[in-house]
């Protein structure tokens, strides 16, 4: 029975350091709970030393700036580090090459005049099988399987890069992505800012009006910005979206309300 | 080539927290603070260190209005560096030092309010801001948001999150999160041990 006391005691003096030192810091406990946390405090050091560590963090939380700019010379200090790490990965591997190459050097002899190269392994292969043949390696085979690249194949690759360059997101729009610029009258359900659906599929859109129906309009802009899609509703509170024939890609939705942008969120198409 | 800038449009700069003005103070002042340290036996981390809190100083100083050098950017940078520098050598090893100096400028055009860069600040202030931006991402978004004000009904509408409670108690467990961090952290041990109990 005097564990389960003590347990109880415990769990309490938990929830206090928790909780409370958050409060303590922003004036939020009542006057009864600042005696009792103070009382607390006198008796118990660390909880002193984590109100004072808690005090100065708010005090840095409220410098936004200094803390923006302690963001990008983080970023710096990544960036050198990976710079330093692509060098040592690329003095690494040119070295390999120069081995590899090295090796290739002494094995293989070219033979300008047959555009071919015949490996230079007749010593080894005498000591090893006499009467052993060798045979020469077209390096053009490759290249001519190249140049024979047909139309179709062309048209599929540039698709492809096409598709690819759908998905570079557009920085403007990134800002945005997210940001309530004023929702006095209208409170966004679904979707979250950011969505990513299989392309076909389709996104319904929720909100609610507080007071008055306004019509709500919303716009849909691919990843430069150029408007594709444009929905009116006018009374309801809802809307879906169908995204058929919509390549994959990335796409950006604004709801705009009596001419003014609410809410910015992005959807990813796969 | 680099461009070269004036003293005011990098201070301009990094007034407005420009990632590239940032980068280019870092980029050209980096090689002079690293000499610096070297000729102590300091290592990378310790110009890294003194290259960050420099900055901050900077850019605090650059806030506050009117803000006029005396002398150029570069022997300020590195006088504020120095000045570190020699504070944390003689915390460390209590060394008698002589400071010499390294500019040919009066050394008046760069005296700096010693009261306004204290080694001890300057730790303190480095390692909050470590543990600061090592929180789970979710964590410095909550706190960043809170901070800015934002109500919890909106930041869990922002970040997707359940309900204003969950971004609450997410909240308490994340600056909880932090604390232990921080108390934890070799360098607060080295240098608060005074304040444990």
């Amino acid at each position: 029975m005097i564990r389960n006391i003590a347990n109880t005691l415990n769990m309490k003096d938990l929830e206090i350091t928790n909780e409370w030192i958050d409060r303590y810091n922003e004036n939020d406990l009542t006057e009864d709970e600042k005696v009792l946390f103070r009382k607390r405090m006198e008796k118990n050091p660390l909880l002193r030393t984590e109100v004072h560590i808690d005090a100065c963090l708010n005090k840095l939380y409220q410098d936004d700036g200094t803390l923006d700019l302690m963001k990008k010379i983080k970023n710096i200090n990544k960036k050198t580090d990976r710079d330093e790490g692509l060098w040592s990965m690329l003095i690494a591997a040119s070295f390999l090459y120069l081995i590899a190459f090295g090796t290739m050097v002494s094995l293989v002899r070219i033979d300008p005049g047959n555009l071919a190269l015949n490996l230079n392994l007749r010593s080894v292969e005498n000591r090893l099988v006499p009467n052993a043949k060798i045979f020469p390696i077209d390096i053009f085979e490759g290249l001519n399987q190249v140049k024979s690249i047909t139309p179709d194949a062309r048209r599929e690759n540039s698709r492809k890069q096409q598709l690819a360059l759908n998905y570079k997101p557009l920085d403007d729009f990134e800002l945005l992505v997210g940001c309530v610029t004023r929702s006095a009258h209208l409170s966004l359900i679904a979707p979250s800012s950011i969505l990513t659906r299989p392309s076909g599929s389709s996104v319904e859109f929720k909100w609610v009006c507080q007071g008055m129906k306004t019509p709500v309009n919303i716009t849909f802009f691919n990843n430069r910005g150029k408007l594709v899609f444009e929905a009116n509703e006018k009374e309801g509170e809802s809307y879906t979206l169908v995204t058929q024939d919509w390549p994959g890609g990335v796409y950006y939705w604004k709801i705009i309300m009596e001419e003014e942008m609410i809410f910015m969120g992005k959807l990813i198409l796969l | 080539m680099r461009l070269k800038y004036s003293d005011e449009v990098l201070i301009k700069g990094l007034r407005q927290r420009k990632q590239y003005y940032i980068s280019y103070i870092y980029r050209e002042f980096t090689p002079i603070v690293r000499h610096l340290v070297q000729q102590k036996s300091g290592n990378e981390s310790d110009v890294d260190d003194l290259v960050q809190e420099a900055m901050i100083i900077l850019y605090k100083r650059s806030l506050a209005e009117p803000f006029k050098l005396e002398c150029s950017l570069k022997t300020f940078f590195i006088s504020i560096c120095k000045n570190l520098w020699l504070q944390r050598l003689d915390n460390k090893y209590r060394l008698m030092y002589q400071s010499e100096l390294e500019v040919n400028e009066p050394s008046h055009a760069y005296a700096l309010d010693e009261m306004e860069i204290r080694e001890e600040d300057s730790v303190k202030r480095r390692l909050f801001y470590k543990n600061m931006l090592a929180l789970p991402a979710d964590c410095q978004q909550i706190l960043e948001l809170y901070f800015l004000k934002i109500p919890f009904r909106e930041i869990a509408r922002l970040m997707g999150l359940k309900d204003e409670l969950y971004v609450k108690t997410r909240k308490y467990a994340c600056k909880n999160l932090l604390r232990k961090k921080i108390m934890n952290d070799p360098e607060y041990r080295q240098y608060f041990e005074y304040e444990r109990p």
